[in-house]
């Protein structure tokens, strides 16, 4: 415990803010000089979270929120010119995202901003972030590039995302996460389960008996999230396709090749109806707790 | 009076009146034909009185414990709602409250059985989920935040009972819920900055399935000379489990041109579980092929799920040009489960069996990546991405040898892709993976593969705005038995024209997904053909015609998709939108919609249903 709050008192001291001579030394002419030529700009600013920077003295950037992000401002305010400032809606990406991580980085959100595609694709945070105004921008910013997976909700089995209650960042952190297509964990730093768990508690677990792909691969192993013409949005129009696909590996190559999954029993005639839908049987095909083949 | 009430107390205790916004209408059912079934589980809007959208908010000006007070929610008396509730007030608190309520009903006779006309796996429950979270401080340098949570579903349904060589549709129950609590605190400094955050959860599942009257089930034919048939059986579970996780993170920045960030998380989910079973009927008990007339189970459990991860991320910008990210994750899980079983056959207690079982999965991952801006407006990006993995699972009944298989992981990538901005309308972004492995858990999985993804946006003029995008993946797995070929690809493009008054936005989608894979006929060992396929063609329109302020409107549109394959399948959703004022806080809001499905094999799911929602918007 000591020597976290030595920790703690070391860090805050080496990380002591630049006072207003150091501000002014350095190019910054203060918010109120911004004001005169951003009137509107500037207030609208102040009403937003962001502008709370104005007051706060713990950031080292009180009487200076607009040159938090853009930038030190004498130079742009003695010429007029933009090109002496950081405009967030011109500048390259890597400029934007930079300027705005100075403050975002550790968020729990951007925990896998790396991994992220949408820092690999150079799409900075004003693409989707509104920083001068109290509003965010609408639940459409991502279908603005992203129609292609609007289109698969357009399908008659899939999450009712046109309903309203479901979006696509309960699912999905856009900011990047250390799992495939950015899936949300199930809680804000939790990185190591399915975000699909998040409403579908039941199929949680932990079980005495796992169904391997569940934890291996996720649900997208049996499942289209985004939208199916197959009930349940399941990836094959018909149950036993799914299945068998995987348990086809005669007893003793598993070993050999790697592979897992063994050839279901032979008592399956595949020419019953009752054999062709698995889970018809197999009901509990998301893990069991109490039965090894998933009968109850 | 309770509307003066909205007005009047925020006046009184901050001065201010808020402002609301509120949507109140009737939905209406004029035609309803086809099946009712398929049309409840795949949209499930039904008729009667709805709240459809409200908003408020409050902004005091001068408050010493608020400075937003923001309350939303939508489709009440929808199978789907939502609250939303938000307070902050700027470096001393921020509060959010949530809640979803969404109903889900399914009962597709297709996904059960085909041949018989009720599904034997439907669902008619509700799930509910809300979440309460406090961050104080919010942008200080300490800020501690915590959360509480719950999600829940409970309804009724259809699922099997299964007894010996036989299973029998039963009603159940359904009853669980998960609650979480967490906490922690985030400490940022200019260069460092670390987050630990210590959580947990409760789970219960109380599901009963019961079935009262005599049933033969699904089994046409008799085994052994005699009729197997269930008279009466309950099934209940009693399952509670706990979780305590904690996490940390940590971001460091030791000079302007490097990142390093890390992260740790471990948690030990466990369930314990209590489950009884009592059948009666014409029974078989197949390990001595004998018929009886009533079997009881007791069975007791247990599962310890520990999990562990991590991952380190070093970004590094050695010049102002390029930029190289290295990273490496790790995954790993073990589950450890046993039971025992007490079982009794017409009063005849059998000796306690006990089971166990393993999963083992350990994946780790590592990539470089590197990032050159060639020129001001082209980014080439290049990479390599190394999995790899081991898994252990319990074998399959027919496998003989080790109580454990073994699978294996390892995977090769090439990342490469580039960003091309010429001018500062035309974005082109592209992105391709090339992946080679050698080993996989499962046949279906990722082996051999490509992908390649394109997207481009053009900003034509002001006024108009197109995007095309293109994607496709092909993934082989050449093993013999196998032989898996798939393919997967997307095109679509996207028209945007926005004027002062007029709105319209296009989007069509061409898709098709081609999979060819062999297995083995369970009972003859004889290799069979799975071949999938999906080619779909999917549009949106929506064009509207406002008034400016947006005081009246007139939208035209809706979504089509139509589908040949597998599973080919028509679903159109057209749609009129009509907002006209009638006051100055008053407008006549008014909204037409037709669903119908109809699918070539599937006849007699298809349906058409027509919708009208009629209301009253009021703002102030």
């Amino acid at each position: 415990m000591r020597f976290l709050f030595a920790f703690l008192l070391f860090a805050s001291l080496a990380a002591a803010a630049p006072g207003k001579k150091d501000r002014e030394a350095a190019g910054f002419v203060g918010t109120e000089a911004c004001l005169a030529c951003h009137e509107d700009l500037g207030k609208a600013f102040l009403k937003t979270r962001h502008g709370g920077i104005e007051k706060d003295t713990g950031r080292g950037w009180k009487d200076y929120s607009c040159e938090s992000c853009h930038g030190a401002g004498l130079k742009h305010g003695e010429a007029a010119e933009a090109k002496f400032i950081l405009n967030h809606a011109k500048a390259p990406a890597k400029e934007v995202d930079a300027s705005c991580l100075t403050c975002h980085k550790n968020q729990a959100t951007h925990a896998g901003r790396v991994h992220g595609s949408h820092s690999a694709g150079q799409v900075s945070c004003v693409n989707c972030h509104s920083v001068h105004h109290a509003k965010p921008k609408a639940a459409s910013t991502c279908s603005s590039c992203h129609s292609d997976v609007v289109s698969q909700f357009l399908r008659p089995h899939a999450h009712r995302i046109t309903q309203g209650t479901v979006g696509c960042v309960d699912c999905h952190n856009p900011h990047g996460s250390l799992q495939n297509a950015g899936l949300r964990g199930t809680a804000r730093t939790r990185n190591n389960e399915p975000g699909c768990l998040n409403c579908h508690a039941d199929k949680r677990g932990p079980f005495a008996f796992e169904h391997a792909p569940m934890r291996l691969e996720g649900c997208g192993s049996c499942h289209e999230a985004h939208g199916s013409a197959n009930p349940r949005m399941l990836n094959r129009a018909e149950v036993m396709n799914l299945c068998l696909e995987c348990h086809s590996n005669l007893p003793a190559p598993s070993n050999r090749t790697g592979t897992l999954g063994s050839v279901a029993t032979g008592m399956h005639d595949l020419r019953l109806p009752i054999y062709r839908n698995c889970t018809s049987c197999h009901a509990k095909i998301h893990g069991s707790h109490v039965n090894r083949d998933f009968l109850r | 009076m309770r509307w003066a009430l909205w007005f009047a107390i925020p006046m009184a205790v901050f001065g201010q009146a808020p402002e609301v916004s509120t949507d109140l209408g009737y939905r209406f059912l004029p035609s309803t034909r086809g099946d009712w079934k398929t049309y409840r589980s795949v949209d499930n809007l039904a008729e009667g009185p709805r709240l459809l959208n409200f908003a408020g908010s409050l902004t005091p000006g001068e408050n010493r414990w608020l400075d937003a007070v923001r309350l939303s929610g939508a489709n009440w008396g929808d199978p789907m709602n939502s609250l939303h509730l938000t307070m902050d007030k700027a470096a001393l608190y921020r509060f959010t409250f949530s809640y979803r309520n969404m109903a889900y009903f399914n009962a597709l006779p297709s996904f059960a059985n085909p041949l018989n006309t009720f599904s034997q796996r439907s669902f008619d429950t509700r799930q509910r989920l809300w979440n309460a979270d406090l961050d104080l401080r919010p942008g200080k340098r300490l800020q501690p935040f915590f959360s509480v949570g719950r999600q829940s579903g409970n309804g009724f349904g259809v699922s099997p009972i299964v007894v010996d060589e036989n299973s029998y549709p039963a009603a159940s129950a359904i009853d669980y819920g998960y609650t979480q609590f967490r906490g922690g605190v985030h400490y940022d400094t200019e260069r460092w900055r670390f987050t630990l955050e210590q959580g947990g959860g409760r789970f219960h599942d109380d599901t009963t399935l019961n079935l009262d009257s005599r049933d033969t089930g699904n089994r046409v034919l008799p085994y052994l000379g005699r009729r197997l048939a269930l008279d009466r059986a309950t099934q209940a579970y009693a399952v509670t489990g706990e979780n305590l996780y904690s996490s940390g993170e940590v971001t460091f920045s030791p000079w302007s041109w490097v990142d390093l960030t890390g992260q740790f998380f471990y948690s030990q989910p466990k369930s314990d579980v209590r489950f009884t079973d009592n059948a009666q009927g014409t029974l078989i008990w197949l390990e001595t092929l004998r018929f009886v007339n009533g079997q009881q189970s007791l069975v007791t459990g247990y599962a310890n799920q520990p999990r562990t991860s991590g991952a380190f991320n070093v970004e590094v910008r050695p010049w102002s040009r390029v930029r190289i990210l290295e990273s490496w994750q790790t995954v790993r899980t073990h589950n450890a489960g046993a039971v025992l079983a007490l079982t009794t056959l017409d009063r005849t207690a059998l000796p306690g069996r006990s089971e166990s079982d393993r999963l083992v999965w350990n994946q780790s991952e590592q990539q470089v990546q590197a990032f050159v801006d060639v020129t001001k407006f082209l980014t080439l990006q290049g990479g390599h991405r190394y999995l790899w993995g081991d898994a252990q699972v319990r074998r399959g009944t027919l496998s003989t040898g080790e109580a454990q298989e073994a699978g294996l992981m390892r995977r090769h990538v090439g990342l490469a892709g580039f960003v091309l901005r010429p001018t500062s309308r035309l974005t082109v972004n592209a992105n391709a993976e090339v992946g080679r492995g050698d080993r996989t858990y499962f046949r279906t999985s990722s082996q051999d593969y490509e992908q390649v993804r394109l997207r481009a946006r053009y900003r034509i003029s002001d006024a108009w705005q197109a995007s095309v995008r293109y994607g496709r993946t092909d993934n082989g797995n050449p093993t013999p038995g196998v032989n898996l070929s798939f393919s997967a690809q997307q095109a679509g493009a996207s028209l945007q024209w926005t004027r002062q008054t007029v709105s319209v936005t296009a989007d069509y989608m061409r898709s098709t997904l081609w999979n060819d894979l062999q297995f083995l006929d369970p009972e003859t060992y004889g290799s069979l053909r799975s071949l999938y396929r999906d080619n779909a063609h999917t549009a949106a329109l929506a064009a509207t015609w406002s008034l400016p302020k947006n005081r009246a409107s007139l939208t035209l549109g809706g979504s089509l998709f139509r589908s040949a394959g597998s599973r080919p399948t028509r679903y159109y959703q057209p749609l009129v939108r009509l907002l006209v004022p009638v006051r100055k806080h008053v407008q006549l809001l008014g909204e037409w919609r037709q669903v119908s499905m109809g699918q070539a094999f599937y006849t007699n799911e298809a349906f058409g249903v027509q919708q009208i929602t009629v209301g009253l918007r009021l703002s102030r």
